[in-house]
């Protein structure tokens, strides 16, 4: 695949992929019925849980739970499942294989794999090794999954208001929400000059030709970008903003948000004293 | 070198989030200081822009693509301060919303990937551009050189961070609980894909970008836009790159030895290693005399031990550095301070 | 009966990078007038849209807008620009540059809640112009779903959310299908029949008629040569030819020869008007 195609293809997909996340946003499930806030700080409790955690079963634990609260949320299992796992085997997978080796990780040998004496060769697989592979990919799995279920269930413009009342700086909100709009502009103007290139190259170009043209097409999002930004400002200032922006928003803490916070932290504090 | 959570230990995760507070907060006054009611929108336009660049392939001599950052254009074109400001938005939405790069690892890749290269990237360009002479081809290879470099120091840095997670954090059977590699296996490994890979596909993107808003709108470069206050002290400049040196200090230990310097002779032995490289105990004895294997004497706890080196390191480093600096300011008549002076001329 | 002088222009340049954008413009604009700026691209309509926006200032000249001198002084003071900016709504050429906000409803919302209208306030005006916009149904909708003219019409929602009485478009008809041309032409029929001024940049020959009832002609070396009716701006064909609004072109229809005069539209297809 050229690198024309690859890059058409990946943003092609992002598009596609905001599009569902918007339709699994809508869907009436146990989380999206929660408040934004209530979700993240669920979340966080998670997400420092399992990274806190030196115990393989209460991970996998949290990992199960997640699986739950996914069902709960009308999320397709197959797809949250595929989500992470189609990927997660050829980066976190091949980074954690070598280490269950006795080269990387000495310990127990469970499996001898060779041993010759006479060159100082030694493989096995050993325990320790076994298990510090095991802490990288449950861990990662489980901390991706956690992520994505967020997403998935949570409007992002929803949740970047929400973090307002979290006392995050104003100003960190209102350029990601105007970055968010504008990411989607600019992916679709670099797809139009791809599409534009791609009906005009005929044979297979030179690699040295395609960077040049790599130049072009970025240096020339870069100028655009610059002069976008002092329209978005006259478009801003002309509908009276002056360096203050006010969010409308309304969000309140219902009695099931208080039960979903209480309910997962009481279910890490359970789970933690069950495994240790 | 988007690091996913579950790499790294939340002691880590948490020191680097406070690590990039200052620069966060310098950052957003010197952005506002310059742009007043125009950061938002400013802000906002390139971050995206930041966003489309980190998910272009780009094709690279050899026929395999890469990514680039696309940090250090950015800081050449926009000044390090706001190039900072609109690369941590974009990794925050790739973070949060896309799921590139973990929630808890954040603050580690804002870190590596925006101040480590945004500040290397402007500086190292900054300096080799006392040798352009305006002209436009100089300038674009010294700013391919210092996309190069600069996003070889933030692989580096990433490096550093997961290489230390298992001499940090290990349960007491031994098991590793976070990324399972010393720094004798991480640092190679980084490196050896950004200097081949990565490190081209920066340099390429630093470059053709630049060579083509020479080409179409030089005025940009001119505008004040990217121009760092004037007389900034260089003492400052000087603690921010110790600031990086501090996590790099690990380094600093492993200077003197072979790469398996970290490892004391039990410790090689436990590993399986039938045999012992000749000369090690050499080494060993030659090193346990200063530093005694990272270890306190009599400390007994290896994790106290070897922050209580990595201390010793940093202040070795200092010193070295300051050395340094010392020697430079004392080589050159137009004194290093000329160096941050210089983009102030153009306003 | 006299009417009430909005905006004054005297002596009116802008330069901008050593190029001029305007040169020596003065002009008045009354209330309730419906005005087009007509000219070339290049002749600094928008510009001049701008400047009766308060977005750029002047580089030599006075503007008085509402009886006030209008500069960076002037808006220094954070209640004289939100006056100002409630009775002006600014309608851009490109959507995709005044829709910023994340949704329709932010976007919607965003001047009057900027403009410190009270938060039922707020709800109700921007409902109210969803719904005589016809899109409520695209309230929760993100912007970069929507079709140009369904953006037009968001775009223009957000300015009716706060009710401005003097009304700028930009190259309204530009990039739109017939049917949203037409219907826009009607909703700025519709505004100015509600005593509200309306001030169109183009370079649309055939919806002169519809939207105007003054039409100044900006040159290509940005001066005005023409200020008069549409009906006689229409009939006079060689200042618009010399204007480069329209162009004469001889055809071969099959073995027939005729001539026809020719227009620009935005898209740079060629329509007769005759």
């Amino acid at each position: 695949m050229s690198f024309l195609e690859q890059n058409l293809h990946h943003i092609t997909e992002t598009l596609q992929n905001t599009l569902y996340v918007e339709h699994i946003t809508k869907l009436p499930g146990l989380i999206q019925h929660l408040d934004p806030r209530t979700r993240i700080i669920c979340f966080c409790l998670l997400l420092m849980s399992v990274n806190l955690s030196k115990n393989i079963v209460f991970i996998l634990s949290v990992y199960v739970f997640l699986l739950l609260l996914a069902y709960a949320s009308q999320i397709p299992l197959k797809f949250f499942i595929m989500r992470v796992w189609m990927f997660l085997p050829f980066f976190t997978g091949i980074i954690a294989l070598p280490a269950i080796f006795n080269v990387f990780t000495p310990g127990n040998a469970l499996l001898t794999l060779i041993n010759l004496p006479n060159y100082h060769l030694y493989i096995s697989i050993t325990q320790n090794g076994v298990f510090s592979a095991a802490y990288l990919l449950t861990r990662v799995a489980t901390s991706v999954s956690s992520a994505i279920l967020l997403v998935l269930t949570t409007d992002w413009i929803q949740l970047l208001k929400s973090l307002e009342r979290l006392h995050v700086p104003k100003m960190f909100i209102i350029v990601s929400l105007i970055t968010y709009r504008y990411i989607f502009v600019l992916l679709k103007t670099t797809n139009n000059m791809l599409l534009s290139r791609k009906s005009r190259m005929i044979g297979k170009p030179q690699n040295q030709t395609h960077r040049w043209w790599i130049g072009g097409t970025l240096g020339t999002l870069f100028n655009k970008t610059q002069t976008l930004s002092e329209d978005v400002y006259k478009a801003m200032r002309s509908r009276g903003y002056a360096n203050q922006i006010i969010i409308l928003s309304d969000f309140h803490y219902q009695f099931v948000d208080y039960v979903a916070i209480g309910v997962t932290f009481t279910l890490i504090v359970m789970l933690y004293f069950i495994w240790n | 070198m988007h690091i996913p959570d579950g790499y790294l230990s939340p002691a880590t995760s948490v020191t680097l989030y406070s690590m990039c507070v200052p620069f966060m907060a310098k950052a957003s006054k010197e952005t506002k200081r310059k742009l007043n009611d125009k950061t938002v929108p400013l802000i906002s336009l390139f971050s995206a822009l930041s966003f489309v660049i980190m998910m272009f392939n780009v094709p690279l001599p050899g026929g395999t693509t890469g990514h680039a950052v696309g940090a250090t254009i950015t800081a050449i074109v926009l000044g390090p301060w706001i190039a900072m400001l609109s690369l941590t938005v974009a990794l925050v939405i790739q973070a949060l919303f896309f799921g590139d790069g973990g929630i808890l690892a954040l603050g580690a890749n804002v870190f590596n990937m925006v101040i480590v290269m945004t500040l290397s990237g402007y500086f190292i360009y900054q300096i080799l551009d006392r040798w352009s002479k305006t002209l436009v081809k100089r300038k674009v290879i010294f700013s391919a050189v210092a996309g190069y470099i600069s996003i070889n120091l933030a692989a580096l840095c990433t490096a550093v961070e997961l290489g230390i997670q298992p001499l940090l954090f290990h349960n007491n059977l031994g098991q590793s609980l976070y990324f399972p590699y010393g720094l004798n296996v991480s640092i190679p490994s980084m490196l050896i894909g950004h200097l081949t890979i990565a490190g081209f596909a920066e340099a390429l993107v630093t470059g053709l970008i630049l060579s083509w808003i020479y080409k179409t709108n030089p005025g940009i470069m001119t505008s004040n836009m990217n121009s760092v206050e004037k007389n900034y002290p260089i003492v400052k400049w000087g603690l921010i790159a110790l600031g990086v040196l501090v996590i790099l200090s690990p380094l600093g230990l492993l200077a003197p030895g072979t790469a398996w310097g970290e490892w004391g002779r039990i410790e090689l032995e436990k590993l399986g290693l039938g045999y012992i490289p000749q000369g090690f105990d050499k080494w060993s004895n030659f090193w346990k005399a200063p530093l005694s294997q990272y270890n306190l004497p009599q400390s007994g706890n290896p994790t106290i031990g070897y922050m209580f080196s990595g201390f010793i390191g940093v202040f070795m480093t200092i010193l070295v550095l300051s050395g340094t600096f010392w020697i430079m300011r004392r080589l050159s008549k137009n004194n290093i301070l000329k160096v941050s002076k210089k983009p102030g001329k153009s306003t | 009966m006299p009417t009430k002088i909005l905006f004054e222009l005297k002596n009116v340049s802008f330069t901008y990078q050593l190029t001029h954008a305007l040169d020596n413009i003065s002009f008045t604009i009354s209330e309730g007038e419906k005005l087009v700026l007509l000219g070339a691209n290049g002749s600094g309509k928008s510009t001049l849209l701008k400047i009766l926006d308060g977005l750029v200032f002047p580089t030599q000249g006075i503007v008085q807008a509402f009886g006030h001198t209008i500069n960076s002084d002037y808006f220094s003071k954070e209640k004289q620009e939100y006056d100002f900016r409630k009775r002006v709504g600014y309608i851009f050429q490109d959507s995709d540059v005044q829709l910023f906000s994340p949704t329709v409803w932010d976007e919607v919302t965003f001047a009057p809640l900027q403009l410190g209208l009270s938060q039922e306030l707020v709800t109700k005006q921007a409902e109210s112009a969803l719904k005589i916009m016809e899109i409520t149904h695209l309230k929760n909708r993100i912007p970069f779903q929507l079709s140009g003219g369904e953006k037009k019409k968001v775009a223009i929602a957000c300015v009716l959310s706060y009710k401005p009485t003097v009304w700028l478009f930009d190259e309204p008809t530009s990039g739109l299908d017939p049917r949203s041309q037409s219907r826009l032409i009607d909703f700025i029929f519709e505004v100015n029949a509600q005593k509200n001024t309306v001030i169109t940049a183009t370079h649309d020959l055939f919806i002169l008629t519809e939207i105007a009832n003054r039409v100044i002609v900006l040159s290509e070396d940005h001066q005005i040569v023409a200020d008069d009716t549409p009906q006689e701006i229409l009939a006079d064909t060689k200042l618009l030819t010399k204007h480069n609004l329209i162009h004469a072109h001889i055809h071969k229809h099959l073995n027939q020869e005729h001539e026809h005069i020719h227009t620009h539209t935005s898209d740079h297809t060629h329509l007769s008007i005759k």
